[in-house]
């Protein structure tokens, strides 16, 4: 007994070290488990209220670029709201031109007050969080594309999972012919992304533009994605792989839009009972 | 006295690495980790455990501002464990017992010695945070740039704040 005492005593860093490494390594290892959450909420809280003091100072530097943007986003929302007006007084139905009933998404808006693109798992914090009504797996975008999924929340604020995250899978098509594939980052580079399983009679050119899909329940069809960069055959399923450059500068945002879709339970629960019955 | 001092030096390098160099990204992915140079100057003890303690703690501050779960603590805790075996590397073996005084060496010396430190930490930091190896491979040169940075920014910060201690 007294030499097992005197063997940990004489390696008492050791044993310090080894217990220190593993509590740090299961921190590692559930980083993204429900355990976890709770722990991510309360540092949440602490680092989310002193990031939104310095976002708020450093946004100050940043007013005309973002002014700029929202400008932009304007302009074309208007454009829009004529081109939808000169349909209406056409006698066309709208609600076939457009892909989704105006009551089944509601927009709220955030601000970014945390951002990270150097990480293989990137993650955004914004200014909105369950007080707000922001839920897990709800859509973000900024004015010119997708940002990103809604993660964990806390009262106000959430984590967003961003597209420059090894973890994220979003589902995204070719704007003009609908073929749609995987949204996928491989921790490659700053503003590019994968668009994978794409079949190879899709006829690709560089410069299409990609667009979410519609077939998740967390982005509505449509909203603008990013721009083929380059493309290559995959020997090994046949299907084409796509480097597609995201319209939104990841690196440099600030307002953003959460969508929440009003029927995402129903389908979720639909879902549910598809996957109940296939077990059976 | 010296333990204020350091605790101080400590948060305020944990702060202006939380807030101001973790929003840094040298071609869209290099931040520089000056908090290291904490870890790098602090002489050498030979009871390490509290040392240990200390940098476990800072890393998950550090992972709590970056929602990266554990890994900067488990990065920083293996660097600070086999760090004595740098320190006599390049110190000698006689200078375990003393005082690290980094300007005792020659610049190569001193250079080798934090790159040595970065590189194992940025190294070890990709790859808790990726857990794939073949991703870990390709970002082989991420890890490099990555440590070249974050020794020039330690240099730098040890020359303009040690000149008046030298």
């Amino acid at each position: 007994m007294r030499q097992i005492i005197l063997f940990l005593t004489r390696q008492k860093d050791f044993f310090v070290f080894l217990v220190l490494f593993l509590i740090a390594f299961a921190f590692t290892f559930n980083a993204n488990s429900f355990q976890k959450s709770r722990y991510l909420h309360a540092a949440n809280f602490v680092s989310g209220s002193l990031y939104g003091v310095t976002s708020s100072v450093s946004n100050y530097f940043n007013l005309n670029y973002q002014n700029n943007l929202l400008v932009d986003e304007n302009k074309r929302l208007h454009q829009e709201l004529l081109d939808i007006q000169r349909l209406k007084l056409q006698k066309v139905d709208v609600n076939t031109e457009v892909s989704f009933s105006t009551n089944q998404y509601k927009v709220l808006r955030g601000e970014i007050i945390k951002n990270s693109v150097n990480l293989s798992k990137n993650y955004l914090i914004i200014n909105k969080g369950q007080k707000d009504s922001v839920y897990q797996d709800m859509g973000v975008i900024s004015s010119k594309g997708i940002v990103g999924i809604v993660d964990k929340t806390s009262g106000r604020f959430a984590s967003v999972q961003s597209v420059l995250n090894v973890r994220s899978k979003i589902s995204a098509a070719l704007k003009k012919t609908g073929h749609y594939g995987t949204l996928c980052w491989t921790d490659n580079s700053l503003n590019i992304v994968q668009l994978i399983e794409i079949p190879n009679v899709a006829p690709v050119k560089v410069g299409d533009t990609i667009v979410t899909d519609g077939r998740s329940s967390i982005f509505p069809k449509g909203i603008p994605v990013g721009k083929v960069k380059n493309f290559h055959l995959n020997q090994l399923d046949n299907s084409l792989t796509l480097n597609v450059e995201l319209f939104t500068d990841m690196s440099n945002i600030q307002h953003v839009y959460i969508i929440k879709n009003r029927e995402q339970e129903a389908i979720r629960e639909l879902e549910k009972e598809i996957e109940k019955s296939i077990d059976e | 006295m010296s333990d204020v001092k350091n605790i101080a030096q400590l948060i305020i390098l944990v702060f202006v690495q939380v807030m101001f160099l973790n929003q840094i990204h040298f071609f869209g992915f290099a931040s520089p980790m000056l908090f290291l140079l904490f870890f790098i100057v602090f002489p050498y003890q030979e009871n390490k455990s509290a040392l240990l303690l200390t940098a476990f703690l800072v890393g998950l501050v550090i992972d709590a501002f970056s929602d990266t779960g554990g890994v900067y603590a488990a990065s920083l805790l293996f660097v600070v464990f086999v760090r004595p075996l740098f320190i006599r590397l390049f110190f000698g073996q006689n200078f375990v017992y003393q005082e690290i005084n980094l300007f005792q060496v020659s610049f190569l010396a001193r250079v080798m010695y934090i790159f040595l430190i970065a590189f194992l930490f940025h190294l070890l930091f990709s790859l808790f945070e990726l857990f794939d190896f073949g991703l870990w491979l390709a970002s082989f040169w991420k890890v490099l740039i990555s440590t070249l940075f974050t020794v020039i920014v330690c240099l730098l910060s040890l020359y303009l704040f040690s000149s008046t201690k030298k």
